[in-house]
């Protein structure tokens, strides 16, 4: 019997489309993003790039004792690496609203301007984080270009 | 001399100068240490979002609804104030506090979605002025967590 040849880039972009809705965007984004050209046209598509959730969020029902516990998870220094230097500088126009853990907040958002996001979502934030970021006492760019060692072990 | 410009830069990046306008809507789940959260009050923080962002439409605070994540008011301070809010969804300690929100503070609020902690005996009434001004309200929700 002969194995068929058709592989995923034989298929049309329409079915690409729809094959890539059944994934988590963040994982689409981060394992296809620069591919190849045609694979870029349909990823950074409005449809995977005008919600990004650059965390973990962990299902309510696998922790056992849910208060107190932070229900979401910072990614990996992999992904994220890969999204500040190589997807998120190509899609900042297209970003709508973002998921985001305290973390990676001021890396992620001094990475470039994204000039249509209006809807931002912050989890497992402190408070006194939070009021720092409000109060633009954050100088946040200056985290990740000269603190961001001494930030992460903080 | 370049490490000068980079900090000119930098100045200019702050999170809300670039992006308070811009953002209309705002989700914030706020993680309290447990050993702090009965010093710790977030109302600050609650009044610092609706001032910072000048075009803000709906706020979702603290949407997992914990108990240490609610609002404590103890006075409702005058800058607690919005003419343009569309959706408001939080957490409060007592039904007075969820009746200083209604009394017309958020102009052009249409839709309130309230969770209250304690049903207590409230001494602020509603005039009729404020009466007038829930009719306005698409929606109302309003949980009894205990």
């Amino acid at each position: 019997m002969q194995r068929s040849s058709v592989e995923l880039l034989d298929l049309p972009d329409e079915i690409l489309l729809m094959i890539f809705k059944n994934f988590n965007n963040t994982s689409l984004l981060y394992c296809l993003s620069d591919m190849n050209k045609r694979l870029n046209k349909i990823i950074y598509d409005r449809t995977f790039t005008h919600r990004v959730s650059l965390l973990y969020l962990i299902p309510s029902r696998m922790i056992k004792q849910s208060q107190g516990m932070p229900l979401v998870r910072p990614l990996s220094s992999q992904i994220l690496d890969r999204y500040c230097s190589h997807i998120l500088p190509k899609i900042n126009d297209k970003i709508k609203c973002f998921d985001l853990e305290p973390s990676s907040i001021e890396r992620i958002l001094s990475t470039t301007y994204y000039p249509n996001l209006t809807k931002i979502c912050l989890y497992n934030i402190h408070a006194d984080t939070a009021r720092n970021l409000f109060s633009s006492k954050i100088f946040f760019s200056s985290y990740s270009i000269f603190d961001n060692e001494m930030y992460k072990s903080a | 001399m370049k490490c000068i410009n980079l900090l000119e830069y930098l100045d200019k990046c702050l999170f809300t100068d670039v992006y308070q306008k811009q953002i209309v809507t705002i989700t914030i789940d706020i993680n309290m240490n447990k050993n702090r959260m009965m010093n710790t009050r977030n109302d600050f923080l609650f009044e610092q979002i609706l001032t910072t962002f000048v075009n803000l439409r709906s706020l979702m605070y603290c949407p997992s609804k914990m108990f240490y994540q609610c609002l404590f008011f103890d006075t409702l301070p005058s800058s607690l104030i919005s003419s343009i809010l569309l959706e408001l969804h939080v957490c409060v300690n007592t039904f007075t506090e969820c009746l200083y929100l209604l009394d017309g503070r958020f102009k052009q609020l249409r839709l309130f979605d309230v969770q209250i902690h304690v049903i207590d005996y409230s001494t602020v009434t509603l005039d009729n002025k404020v009466t007038c001004y829930l009719e306005q309200f698409k929606e109302i929700l309003i949980f009894y967590s205990f």
